[in-house]
């Protein structure tokens, strides 16, 4: 065997390996860290909750006039676990993380009103970013709910 | 030889998941959405990268849209 034919091999497999490697190790993120914000927007009054300034241009897209925070909750989710989240109401939100890959997380989520679903999403986010989920009425106003994830 | 594919095609697949990543956008994606019947409007706004969804419900939890819970997007 020449040299030359050695060199390539020995690339090959190393190449392959760290591949290999790589891969596995983003699609099982260890734990992923779910926060969720839940928000009360109404047309009431003009106020809007100063604890809210860092989703404030995301939230002024629905128009609403007052944004008030109701709470704000995170937990450590292991991948293939799931977190369940109180939600006003009476509601709850099922979060189960899927896989993580190109640097974006992919979420099941479920809110529940009772025990009756609600909703059933997949979501990919970006790590570290957040989408809203929103509609359902609560206390003369509606229920948005920020849902973020970061990957540790 | 086979090794030597292997190593090609995990070479590509490398590759291939830096391309990826340089291309990715900041929006969140939905890639399923089951409302159990009620009405849902999904919203993606360019200027911020928000992704909503937003599910139309009654005080009742039934299906019904009303003017308190529809957003003027």
């Amino acid at each position: 065997m020449s040299q030359r034919l050695k060199q390539g091999l020995l690339f090959s497999s190393l190449t392959f390996f760290v591949a290999a490697y790589l891969r596995a190790a983003e699609n099982s993120p260890q734990t992923v860290s779910v926060k969720i914000e839940t928000i009360l927007a109404s047309n009431q009054s003009g106020e809007f909750d100063s604890r809210l300034k860092a989703l404030e241009k995301q939230l002024r897209v629905l128009k609403y006039r007052s944004y008030r925070l109701l709470n704000e909750e995170s937990k450590n989710v292991p991948s293939q676990g799931s977190a369940s989240f109180e939600i006003p109401g009476g509601r709850s939100l099922i979060v189960w993380p899927q896989d993580f890959r190109n640097q974006q997380v992919a979420l099941k989520v479920r809110l529940q009103g009772g025990q009756k679903p609600l909703l059933d999403t997949t979501i990919r986010l970006p790590n570290k970013g957040n989408f809203i989920l929103g509609g359902p009425p609560h206390d003369g106003g509606v229920l948005v709910l920020s849902i973020s994830a970061n990957v540790q | 030889m086979i090794l030597l594919l292997l190593g090609v095609l995990s070479g590509d697949s490398l590759v291939s998941g830096f391309r990826s990543f340089g291309q990715r956008n900041n929006f969140a994606s939905v890639e399923s959405i089951d409302a159990y019947g009620r009405n849902v409007a999904l919203l993606r706004e360019d200027e911020t990268k928000t992704t909503v969804i937003w599910l139309y419900q009654n005080q009742e939890g039934e299906d019904e849209s009303t003017t308190e819970t529809r957003p003027s997007f």
